[in-house]
């Protein structure tokens, strides 16, 4: 723009009535006597005119209940993920599963121990334990405490022994194997169980409050 | 003006202690602003409900940052620009025009003496600006925001602003007075 008509920013801020009033006095001043002015004020308003014309109304979008259950299902998603008491509640049933893995190891190794006590492949652990014990529990260098308890151990392998002696190896093997493929069983199902439950507790993605967005 | 701001004020603080009745009311006083914003910069009804509804959800994961005794209106406006720019830059290679163009519903709803014709081309220009120019015509025009308040969304100079817009419309008036532009597109 040349220096006797008006900048671009003027003509601009007049449009746009951002001018400051002391400027806007002289340019409509200007205007008055100058039809270039005038011409690229009307066609740059004639601009903003027409684009503001083009601004979607409400009637091209959903409508806003429908907008708010969608942002408020979003919304409970994320507030889930950020609490921090969302993982308290995955801590049971994984604590429950742990215990059940454990246990499904444990029942493995004791049977295949047994098995392999009762092949003659390794000799009794009851019988090897109270060995142990007896060759510690009279020494001079044990712990009086840890004196008391291998007599225990001793007690007790004896009594395992006496008690159990006239079963059949193979019967001894299988009833162990029961009792704690039962266990391991037990604990899945409960956990399993435990599961369920907390699935169905989990809160599920419907709209919730936001009454005055509906 | 003071007291809407200090009411919109008191909105944020309860939606930050996780009121989401609070939330709703903010969501429906800024709804159709976002609506309108997000559309003018992506170009289509459907992206920009996409758009809204990620303003809103970074708005409620963000509402620790809104400063106090700032301009709700304008946090919100921040986020629409910055969240549809992205989904136009996002959706850029995949861009076809044809499928931009607004369902049969929507060309028969103009509010204005333009017709539905006239509209969609004044739209497709727009869509063709830099979308740093679209984000400050789109405030200027569709929201009606001073030049300051575009300066303090788009975080720029108000010289800034007003040479974006200037680049706008002056691009805007060689798109409409051409002839061809529909087969530039």
């Amino acid at each position: 723009m040349m220096s006797d008509h008006l900048s671009d920013a003027t003509i601009q801020a007049l449009v746009d009535d951002e001018l400051p009033e002391t400027l806007r006095a002289a340019a409509e001043a200007h205007l008055a006597s100058c039809a270039q002015c005038r011409e690229a004020v009307a066609s740059l308003a004639s601009v903003a005119e027409t684009v503001a014309e083009t601004a979607p109304e409400d009637c091209h979008f959903c409508a806003s209940g429908q907008f708010w259950d969608r942002l408020s299902c979003r919304l409970s998603r994320v507030a889930d993920r950020e609490s921090p008491y969302a993982v308290m509640a995955l801590i049971p049933p994984l604590l429950l599963g742990a215990a059940g893995l454990a246990i499904w190891l444990i029942s493995w190794v004791v049977t295949i121990v047994t098995l392999l006590t009762w092949a003659g492949v390794i000799p009794p652990l009851g019988g090897l334990l109270a060995d142990m014990a007896a060759l510690h529990r009279t020494s001079l260098h044990t712990p009086i405490l840890l004196r008391w308890f291998l007599d225990a151990v001793v007690a007790l392998a004896g009594t395992i022994r006496s008690s159990s002696a006239n079963w059949p190896s193979a019967a001894r093997s299988i009833v162990r194997f029961g009792l704690v493929q039962g266990l391991l069983s037990l604990s899945l199902a409960i956990t399993v169980a435990l599961f369920a439950v907390w699935a169905a507790c989990m809160p599920d993605c419907q709209p919730t409050g936001g009454g005055t967005a509906a | 003006m003071e007291e809407e701001k200090q009411y919109e004020g008191q909105l944020v603080r309860r939606a930050n202690r996780g009121d989401l009745d609070a939330f709703g009311e903010i969501v429906e006083r800024y709804r159709l602003r976002v609506l309108r914003t997000a559309h003018g910069i992506v170009g289509s009804s459907d992206e920009a409900e996409d758009v809204a509804q990620e303003v809103f959800v970074k708005a409620w994961q963000a509402l620790d940052s809104f400063r106090p005794g700032g301009s709700l209106g304008s946090w919100l406006y921040r986020i629409t620009v910055n969240a549809a720019i992205d989904a136009t830059r996002r959706r850029r290679p995949q861009v076809n025009l044809d499928d931009i163009a607004p369902p049969p519903s929507e060309q028969y709803t103009e509010r204005s003496v333009l017709d539905a014709e006239e509209a969609e081309r004044v739209r497709r220009a727009v869509r063709h600006l830099p979308p740093a120019s679209r984000a400050a015509l789109v405030l200027r025009e569709y929201e009606q925001l001073s030049y300051a308040e575009i300066a303090e969304v788009l975080d720029v100079p108000m010289g800034t602003v007003m040479s974006r817009l200037h680049y706008a419309r002056q691009s805007l008036k060689d798109a409409l007075s051409s002839q061809d532009l529909n087969h530039d597109v």
